[in-house]
């Protein structure tokens, strides 16, 4: 498993997260949307010919729960590091894993917290798979500097 | 012929003097702050005429320590019933206590016996029983708050199971 930040200015975030799953059009992917619903995410995906086919999505943004399509708030960060690792788990084959915007994890949460998260997903020990993680530099970058350490590699 | 005349009057006397000492079946269990009541009967058979007696209680802790003392006087022709209570401390100890009579004879003969009796500390039992209930029902609290996380993860699990299950398939017939 390897695991890598990208810090990027927020306006940047959708193109580089756009240009990170082209790079990987054939492998299986999570995509962990905090910034924008799964339909209109998907959707935007599909305007920039990206095969939504081998995505897999768990939306953070949405509130309302539907059978085919997994719903978890910001702040349950336990189910969301669960149904992480579940996925990562039981997606067959090399994969990877995208976190959008990790800062918005701090409007619902305090750093500690998502440290913490950050921590369990890299700490995965889930074969062939990548994680990518994007976010723009926090206030005081308090959170990043935290988390730097979690990560293989960081690009800023 | 003398002497051995003394030592059979003597030892009639032995037989004949006793103090029995009983606790009511409801009182062998008290708790503390509780008043203790005890019958008591004194025998003088030998005696031919009334006598001053000295009896001496005493009640003794778990601990074997001493915790009351009482003395008085009795008089007794041939035989005396009476009852008397003694009052444990509300800060006693719970435990076996025992209860100690001194029968003490004008000749300065002395005629002993006890008797025992459970001390229990209500408020204490009370205490014990709040606190293990108070402990049940957190931990049943958190049994349920456990059980409704783990619902909560298998059935997250199931979705996911079953989410990647059709999209993989759905990608394998295409």
């Amino acid at each position: 498993m390897t695991s890598e930040l990208i810090i990027l200015p927020v306006e940047k975030i959708q193109t580089e997260t756009n240009k990170q799953i082209k790079q990987r059009k054939n492998e299986y992917g999570l995509y962990v949307s905090l910034n924008k619903p799964h339909e209109s995410l998907e959707s935007s995906l599909k305007k920039e010919n990206i095969n939504t086919q081998r995505l897999f999505f768990i939306d953070c943004v949405s509130t309302e729960q539907t059978q085919d399509k997994i719903v978890i708030h910001p702040t349950e960060t336990e189910t969301l590091s669960t149904a992480i690792n579940y996925f990562l788990k039981n997606i067959p084959g090399k994969k990877y894993l995208i976190i959008d915007t990790l800062s918005t994890l701090l409007i619902y949460n305090n750093e500690n917290k998502v440290a913490r998260l950050i921590k369990e997903i890299t700490e995965q020990n889930t074969k062939d798979t990548e994680i990518i993680a994007l976010s723009p530099k926090t206030k005081g970058e308090e959170l990043l500097n935290k988390i730097f350490n979690f990560f293989d590699e960081v690009k800023k | 012929m003398t002497f051995l005349l003394i030592t059979i009057v003597h030892a009639q006397e032995y037989v004949s003097s006793n103090i029995d000492l009983t606790i009511p079946e409801n009182y062998k269990k008290i708790n503390t702050g509780e008043e203790l009541l005890t019958s008591i009967k004194l025998l003088n058979l030998a005696s031919t005429g009334r006598i001053d007696v000295i009896l001496q209680f005493q009640i003794t802790n778990p601990s074997n320590e001493i915790i009351y003392t009482k003395q008085e006087t009795v008089a007794i022709e041939t035989q005396a019933n009476f009852v008397r209570t003694f009052k444990i401390p509300k800060d006693s100890e719970p435990g076996k206590y025992v209860l100690h009579a001194k029968m003490i004879l004008p000749n300065e003969r002395e005629v002993t016996t006890k008797e025992s009796f459970h001390v229990e500390n209500k408020k204490q039992k009370i205490t014990q029983i709040i606190a293990i209930t108070t402990t049940l029902l957190i931990l049943t609290i958190l049994l349920i708050i456990n059980s409704k996380k783990h619902l909560k993860n298998y059935k997250l699990k199931r979705r996911i199971k079953r989410i990647i299950k059709n999209k993989i398939t759905q990608n394998k017939e295409k």
